[in-house]
């Protein structure tokens, strides 16, 4: 997966949460689009609905499932969470990638 | 109309083994986990062997029952340690350790996996399973009964964070049942025990599973966050 294809699929969730009304109608999410933090798109229940749904377009014909952990993102400070699309889309490309 | 799905681990004795067939005999399909073989072999009964305190045998568990059935309408945290303990100036630490691996960390990883499940089908019940050790303050018990204080904190701070997605989050604390474990204890801790309750007697499972039950109806959508304490006035 690249970090393109990355945020594509996250681009693809949130229009998929917007239709089931589990995320308020808005912009087109692009890499600088923020999930969690000051002006996100997602409230703390839409956030985790958007994980779980990224958990699972990733482990998708995978035998071998993989799970996001937020704290393994260097750039996500869970003291003062604040994530981007692109950021996310960066930890997912690198999660997939072989020898990571 | 399809049959609810409940998960429950510790199902292979027990609370868990007997929530299993009280939930089978009212139609459920019923999905337990333990770490060792389960003898249960009933149609709509799937068991896996799943040690609750590794996360990623849970994920691996919870995330196949959720595909499987495309949802999940109720967990039960039933897996649980109980053992004979000493007063805490003479107990070891690993004792503690093992209380909060399998009570605490294993509590943890099944809410938290069951939990994206829940909130993605925007419903769902939590029952998790608690002690009379935690408001009698048992002398002997302050590994255990710690470990099960933060299974009952864990389980309410979940019920504030996932009501707006329609989930409810409930503790079910039994009075002391004759599992083999608490058979285990002795005759006299058991009769001690029981003077310790306000309501002087042993509970079956069958009334364990009545309040887990009331929890996990469709009806109590407005019941979370609160815990039944059961032959107990707290």
């Amino acid at each position: 997966m690249t970090r393109d294809s990355a945020v594509m699929m996250m681009a693809d969730i949130i229009e998929g949460l917007r239709r089931s009304d589990m995320a308020a109608a808005g912009d087109p999410l692009t890499e600088h689009t923020v999930l969690i933090g000051a002006g996100a798109i997602l409230d703390s229940i839409g956030f985790v609905t958007f994980v779980a749904e990224v958990e699972d377009a990733l482990n998708r014909d995978r035998a071998e499932p993989v799970e996001l952990i937020l704290t393994e993102i260097w750039e996500f400070n869970s003291e003062n969470p604040s994530l981007t699309a692109g950021i996310l889309a960066d930890y997912c490309a690198r999660l997939l990638t072989p020898d990571s | 109309m399809t049959p609810p799905v409940l998960l429950v681990s510790g199902a292979s004795r027990g609370i868990g083994l007997g929530i299993a067939h009280y939930f089978l005999d009212r139609g459920f399909i019923v999905c337990g986990c333990s770490r060792s073989e389960s003898a249960l072999a009933r149609p709509d009964y799937d068991h896996a062997l799943v040690d609750v305190s590794d996360e990623k045998a849970v994920r691996l568990w919870v995330q196949s029952v959720a595909r499987r059935f495309a949802r999940i309408d109720v967990a039960v945290c039933s897996a649980g340690l109980v053992k004979s303990a000493l007063l805490l100036a003479v107990t070891p630490t690993a004792i503690l350790d093992e209380f909060l691996a399998t009570n605490v960390r294993g509590t943890f990883n099944v809410c938290r996996e069951v939990s994206k499940v829940m909130v993605r089908q925007r419903s769902g019940r939590i029952i998790t399973v608690s002690s009379l050790a935690v408001p009698l303050h048992l002398k002997g018990a302050a590994a255990y009964a710690g470990s099960k204080a933060a299974v009952e904190e864990m389980t309410r701070v979940l019920a504030r964070e996932l009501a707006p997605a329609g989930v409810t989050c409930n503790i079910v604390s039994p009075a002391l049942v004759m599992t083999d474990a608490a058979h285990a204890m002795g005759p006299e801790w058991a009769d001690w025990l029981v003077q310790q309750q306000t309501i002087h007697r042993t509970v079956t499972v069958e009334e364990v599973c009545n309040v887990i039950a009331f929890f996990a109806a469709p009806e109590s959508a407005a019941v979370t966050g609160q815990t039944v304490n059961m032959c107990h006035v707290g």
